[in-house]
């Protein structure tokens, strides 16, 4: 597939160009791993309708089992189902400041970003995206849409977009869960460097809208590990702020708290039923990929044919 | 005890502390800035862990700073001074033993005086001298004295010291210490000083003569010799209430102790008779000790003397007890003599009087109503005051009238129609205070209620007779229609009658006279309602009542009273030409005195009652001896240590140097300890 002319204002930037093509290749190549020996699309959707029935094979869900034909006939099978709609897809891209202190862990989640946009179009999905912070876009937000030239747009915005300011998690949170209708899917790309406290009730909100939300926690080892050779002053990117900081006497207790941290994470993602991936800088996109289109559950390729399966 | 420094220039190594702190504010600097994504868990981090690292960063610093201090120390070569005597006696080769022989080295700790252990104490230190320092010793008793010269035999010396008593006497330091000066005839010596340090004042009074020894280069090692605990309660002051019929002792104790004291205080009165009561006495405090008052009723009849009050304390014996004078109280009676006993009770020149002696018939003293002849009756040993109003004739009782005034004996004269002047004038002109003239009426003859002359209201502060009414009296309302003139008599001088009260015009109402010991007032209207309305007045009462207590109070058989303290001079006025005087202890042994026409002086050497009388036996005085005051005092004055370290800070110091070593390897402990805590900040 190639990639369309631009058609947003300011996205004829040659570079921005290349990187929309970079990310497209990426983005391709992680997906055709996924579909690797699949022979099939995959579709997410929850809601379907019946279709016929298939030979159980163990990994099938219970709830798949037809029961009565079990009764009547001693056979085993389960029911396939056809989506009955289309399940929206929203990428959130977290463009915040403390995105771009390193460049791995800024380019790791504009990759996985545009991975995931471009796998939820070969799937058939409408998706949309919000950048949330950032800069180097006229245009944050892309309602969820399916076709190629919308994918392409979504992919260019992401390659336009550069990290600054201060995203505020609570804010982002509320305002797609007041835009997105039920049984949407949020996929959220970004490092969560605020304090869960903040933006917990905003994720319980958007949740009992039946969202499903899949979070992809984006984090550079290195920076975490305080990979620094001498005592140095660091700088927080979104506040300025600076501080004195002594690796060899810090990293043991930064490393608890950098534990804590992701716990904390973690649990107010799970308390709202969200998933949690966690994306450190180096980790392949087509593993991220498989996780987040397993969601947590079973290999989402095993009962795809023909029509896929609810998550 | 303090720290001094042998070379203090070496705390100019201070300022590796100075280096110290810095390099420790600047360690390990940063050199670079680099944008960090993660300052959110680097301030929680931080937050968390913030109190525990200053704490430990503190003491990090605390303990390198303290071992470098240490080190600077060493090398300023530090030693511990105390402001003590030297520990060494002898050094001079003279040396004198003063030993405080005053009354309040008698304070006792188990039991025992503080003075027998400073006297041992005193003798084992100079049988201990080396045979070769010359030893003298002088003991600080008032008057200090020296007892043992200069001489080599120290174990004669310490004999003498054993044998020293102590006395009830005030403490002469400074006299000890003049004494000492005297020997030591301008060379150094050590004086050794054994005193209980007890009572304000005592070194201060001492400075001059401590800096002229110092100046000699000799030093006084003090030896403290006192308790433990102050703790001492005696009687300060006891005084009689005047009143002829009896009246109140009040005794006030004072407490040096810290805490308050329950005593049994008794008062033993002369002829034997005694009260007793347990008094609580507050403990002292920084304004001074702590006092209590007690008063103990007196019996209606007591021997006047010197009475004693004492109480019950066991820790300063010598001071348990307090003389004081008591006058004779209620024993004796009046004697009103009625020159003019008329028809009828109501008639008599005295009925007036003898109501207002004995108002409520008994309650006032006792009175013997007798005609002119029964002046015969006079016994000074009974009666102490003796009326004679309107007698005609006193020739015949004149010489015993004299006798018994002399003697102390209160009179009062008063007049009336059967006065003759010139018979008084000639039988009494020893004891009128001014001759009579003649009776003047000081009325209107025209006038049939014309009252007379009123009295002037007195100057009654000015007065001892009339001081009760200073507060008001009604004297204005006294009218006299007729009274004895006087010759005129001058009111200047030390024996001139006294004019408490005078008639509206001038002219004396009534004249008072010392003669001898006793006295002698002279009314120069009736006593009854004559010649004047006085009796009928409210004021007439009081005023008799007056008369009669200082004039009763006074006679107490003796013709003088005097004070004084153990080991101090007393002079006692003398009635007129004595032959034989002998002054008595309150033993009854005679002791020496000096005497002039007037005069006996004496030096009293044990407190009670002592006497001064003919080589009959008649006393003409009683003194009240007491312990002097500033001996019961036993808390602890200025040090002699601190005095001359005052005058003389480098003689009174004791050194005793620290070893360097030690601050080496101190430092060397704390700086291991730094150490470890780096390596243990570290791992956090």
């Amino acid at each position: 597939m190639s990639l369309p002319p631009p058609t947003l204002p300011g996205t004829g930037d040659p570079r921005v160009l290349a990187r929309a093509r970079m990310l497209h290749l990426r983005a391709r190549q992680a997906v055709a791993g996924l579909h690797h020996g699949a022979h099939a699309s995959v579709r997410l959707g929850h809601d379907a309708e019946f279709v016929d029935h298939a030979p159980y094979q163990p990994g099938d869900a219970l709830r798949d089992v037809d029961w009565r034909v079990l009764g009547r006939s001693d056979r085993l099978v389960v029911r396939r189902r056809r989506a009955e709609r289309v399940l929206s897809g929203t990428v959130v891209l977290d463009a915040s400041a403390d995105l771009g202190s390193t460049p791995g862990k800024w380019d790791h989640a504009v990759g996985l970003a545009a991975t995931l946009a471009w796998f939820l179009h070969t799937v058939g999905e409408p998706v949309g995206l919000e950048v949330a912070a950032g800069e180097g876009v006229a245009v944050r937000r892309l309602p969820a849409r399916g076709g190629s030239r919308h994918a392409a747009l979504v992919l260019r915005t992401l390659a336009a977009v550069r990290p600054a300011g201060r995203a505020s998690l609570d804010g982002t949170f509320r305002a797609i869960g007041g835009r997105l209708g039920a049984r949407s899917l949020v996929a959220v790309v970004g490092d969560f460097m605020e304090e869960p406290d903040e933006w917990r009730a905003a994720v319980h909100a958007l949740v009992r809208n039946r969202v499903d939300l899949r979070a992809l926690h984006v984090t550079d080892p290195e920076e975490l590990g305080l990979a620094f050779d001498a005592p140095l002053r660091v700088r927080s990117p979104e506040s300025g702020e600076e501080r004195p900081l002594d690796p060899d006497a810090a990293r043991t207790p930064f490393a608890a708290e950098v534990q804590r941290w992701r716990g904390e994470v973690r649990s107010a993602l799970r308390a709202a039923r969200g998933v949690v991936l966690d994306a450190p800088v180096g980790a392949p996109l087509v593993d991220l990929l498989a996780a987040f289109a397993w969601g947590g559950g079973g290999h989402p390729l095993r009962n795809a044919s023909p029509a896929g399966r609810s998550a | 005890m303090n720290v001094g420094l042998l070379a203090p220039a070496a705390l100019a190594g201070a300022v590796l502390l100075a280096v110290t702190v810095a390099a420790h504010l600047q360690r390990r600097p940063p050199r670079d800035t680099r944008p960090f994504g993660a300052m959110l868990l680097l301030a929680r981090m931080t937050q968390r862990t913030q109190r525990r690292t200053q704490v430990h960063d503190r003491l990090l610093m605390a303990l390198r700073l303290l071992a470098l201090a240490l080190l600077v120390l060493a090398a300023a070569r530090p030693e511990l001074r105390r402001r003590e005597a030297p520990a060494t006696v002898g050094g001079t080769g003279r040396v004198i033993v003063v030993l405080d022989t005053s009354l309040s080295m008698d304070a006792r700790e188990g039991g025992d005086p503080v003075f027998a252990r400073a006297r041992t104490q005193a003798a084992a230190e100079l049988r201990a001298l080396p045979a070769t320092v010359q030893v003298a010793v002088v003991t600080a008793g008032s008057p200090a004295a020296t007892v043992v010269g200069w001489t080599a035999d120290a174990h004669l010396a310490a004999s003498h010291v054993e044998s020293l008593e102590r006395g009830d006497v005030a403490t002469d330091l400074r006299g000890a210490l003049v004494a000492a000066r005297t020997l030591l005839e301008g060379r150094p010596g050590e004086i050794l000083l054994y005193t209980d340090e007890a009572g304000p004042g005592l070194v201060e009074a001492c400075a001059a003569d401590l800096a002229r020894l110092l100046e000699l280069g000799s030093a006084v090692l003090p030896r403290r010799v006192r308790p433990a605990a102050v703790r001492n309660v005696a009687p300060v002051a006891a005084e009689y209430g005047d009143g002829l019929e009896g009246g109140t002792v009040r005794v006030t104790l004072a407490n040096w102790g810290d805490t308050a004291r329950e005593v049994t205080t008794t008062v033993r009165l002369p002829d034997g008779a005694h009260m007793t009561a347990f008094v609580e006495v507050p403990g002292a405090d920084a304004s001074g000790p702590g006092t209590a008052e007690e008063a103990f009723t007196v019996p209606r009849q007591a021997t006047g003397g010197v009475a004693r009050v004492e109480v019950d304390d066991p820790d300063l014996p010598a001071d348990n007890a307090r003389a004081f004078h008591l006058p004779q109280v209620g024993a004796s009676r009046v004697l009103v003599v009625d020159g003019d006993p008329g028809s009828s009770p109501t008639r008599s020149e005295v009925y007036f009087l003898e109501r207002a002696l004995a108002p409520a018939g008994g309650a006032g003293p006792a009175v013997d109503v007798v005609p002119a002849s029964g002046l015969g009756r006079l016994d000074p040993a009974r009666h102490r005051v003796v009326f004679a109003a309107n007698v005609a004739d006193p020739g015949p009782y004149a010489p015993s009238l004299l006798d018994f005034v002399r003697r102390g004996g209160g009179l009062v004269l008063a007049m009336g129609d059967n006065v003759t002047a010139a018979r008084w004038n000639a039988a009494l002109s020893a004891l009128l205070p001014a001759p009579l003239r003649t009776p003047r009426d000081l009325f209107d003859a025209a006038r049939a209620e014309d009252p007379g002359v009123p009295l002037l209201d007195p100057d009654a502060s000015a007065s001892e007779l009339l001081r009760p009414f200073a507060r008001g009296g009604t004297f204005g309302r006294v009218h006299a229609r007729r009274v004895m003139t006087l010759e005129p008599f001058a009111t200047e001088g030390p024996d001139a009658p006294e004019v408490p009260l005078r008639w509206e015009g001038g002219l004396p109402a009534l004249v008072a006279r010392q003669v001898g010991t006793g006295r002698v007032l002279l009314w120069t209207s009736t006593l009854d309602l004559g010649w004047t309305n006085l009796p009928v007045q409210s004021v007439y009462m009081p005023l008799v009542q007056r008369l009669t207590a200082v004039l009763g109070g006074q006679a107490s058989g003796v013709r003088a009273r005097a004070d004084g303290i153990v080991g101090e001079s007393v002079t006692v006025e003398l009635p007129g030409e004595v032959a034989d005087v002998e002054v008595a202890s309150p033993a009854g042994a005679l002791v020496p005195s000096e005497r002039d026409a007037r005069r006996v002086r004496f030096v009293p050497s044990a407190p009670g009652a002592w006497s001064v009388r003919d080589s009959d036996g008649e006393v003409f005085a009683w003194v009240a001896v007491n312990t002097p005051p500033p001996e019961s005092d036993v808390r602890a004055g200025a040090g002699w240590v601190e005095a001359q370290a005052r005058i003389a800070p480098e003689r009174m110091v004791r050194r005793w140097p620290l070893a360097p070593w030690a601050w080496v390897a101190g430092a060397g402990v704390l700086l291991m300890a730094a150490w470890v805590g780096r390596g243990r900040q570290e791992d956090v």
